[in-house]
């Protein structure tokens, strides 16, 4: 099991504004989350809130960014790599930009792959099928 | 006057943001079941929420509406809306669907869509961009100009967001400001390759 925290919700939800280990969409801050109107409600340490719908929305949209930065990242290592190749008097240090540069391009399509093939989560349905508030089911 | 020179503008690329459900309903309401024109269509949508907008649309119009899946050719008397979080882009005559990085924040987004449609149907090309903010499709009515097709936007005053339409005409390459009727009128017209009067360019505002 690795070290870490393994749980987003507290083990009971009700009416009471619990910790959650989770982050604030909008300021990164802490949130608390309870039960109200039949569904999960989450507000953080400054006061924005959401349902859960728009927190599974953000952190889907999050994530995509995130991805997409790894690309960023690896596409500019890449592009640095490669203008390098043609300006070194070195064999070796040629031969090594190019070995990271092919594997890096792999790793962009990879990337780039996996975004073009996310089905975020339907938030139709999470909306459709409310929650239920209270401890996780055994 | 616009399309003295007699093209046919049989592939029609339309861009709607905020505001732009009615204005488009009252469009596509207007348009015959005959329309010798494809209609492809980017309306910025919610990313995450499966709606059932080809369905909406199309008790509206004479016309077949549908979301296209990748790699769709396109045909008159249909109208092809952008799926949600999804670009949609026209080559060789085929939809393409891609989940590439947003533009303008928006995806589908109308840039992308009007670029390639430029591209790939140069002076058969008529741009529509209805009521919004923010500036998505300015640069791509832009692309469509540059090759030698046509630009259209809702009039201003008569969209619930002007500032999108607005901005397209202040960079000087629009064709013509339409109120919704007007631009049905022109885009059937424009379909068979006839010209159409419309009052001289909306002014430059700088």
């Amino acid at each position: 099991m690795p070290f870490g925290v393994q749980q987003a919700l507290p083990e009971a939800v009700d009416g009471a504004p619990r910790v959650a280990a989770l982050a604030c969409p909008d300021c990164g801050g802490t949130l608390t989350v309870r039960e109200m109107g039949g569904g999960l409600h989450f507000v953080c340490r400054i006061g924005h809130s959401y349902g859960l719908s728009e927190v599974l929305g953000a952190k889907e949209e999050r994530l995509e960014d995130r991805l997409w930065t790894a690309v960023t990242a690896v596409d500019e290592l890449a592009a640095l790599l490669t203008d390098l190749q043609s300006r070194t008097r070195s064999d070796a240090a040629r031969a090594e930009y190019r070995r990271r540069t092919e594997a890096l391009l792999v790793l962009s399509n990879e990337v780039r792959r996996l975004i073009d093939t996310t089905e975020a989560v339907d938030l139709g349905i999470v909306e459709d099928a409310g929650t239920a508030p209270g401890a996780t089911e055994s | 006057m616009i399309n003295a020179d007699g093209v046919r503008r049989d592939t029609i690329a339309i861009g709607a943001s905020a505001g732009g459900v009615e204005a488009l309903l009252e469009l596509l309401r207007a348009l015959p079941r005959n329309l010798p024109a494809s209609i492809v269509l980017v309306l910025h949508r919610p990313p995450l929420y499966e709606t059932h907008l080809p369905g909406v649309l199309g008790r509206q119009t004479r016309l077949t509406v549908l979301e296209p899946e990748d790699d769709t050719p396109i045909a008159p008397g249909h109208v092809y809306v952008a799926p949600r979080d999804q670009h949609m882009t026209l080559e060789r005559g085929r939809l393409h669907l891609s989940r590439g990085p947003k533009e303008h924040r928006f995806r589908p987004a109308i840039d992308p869509l009007f670029r390639s449609v430029a591209a790939d149907r140069g002076p058969h090309a008529v741009g529509v961009v209805l009521s919004g903010m923010g500036s998505d499709g300015v640069l791509g009515l832009n692309e469509i100009k540059s090759r030698g097709g046509l630009s259209l936007v809702q009039r201003p005053s008569d969209a619930i967001f002007g500032i999108l339409p607005a901005l397209a005409i202040s960079k000087d390459h629009v064709d013509a400001a339409l109120d919704v009727r007007e631009l049905a009128e022109a885009l059937v017209a424009l379909a068979s390759g006839e010209a159409v009067e419309t009052a001289s360019p909306p002014a430059v505002s700088r």
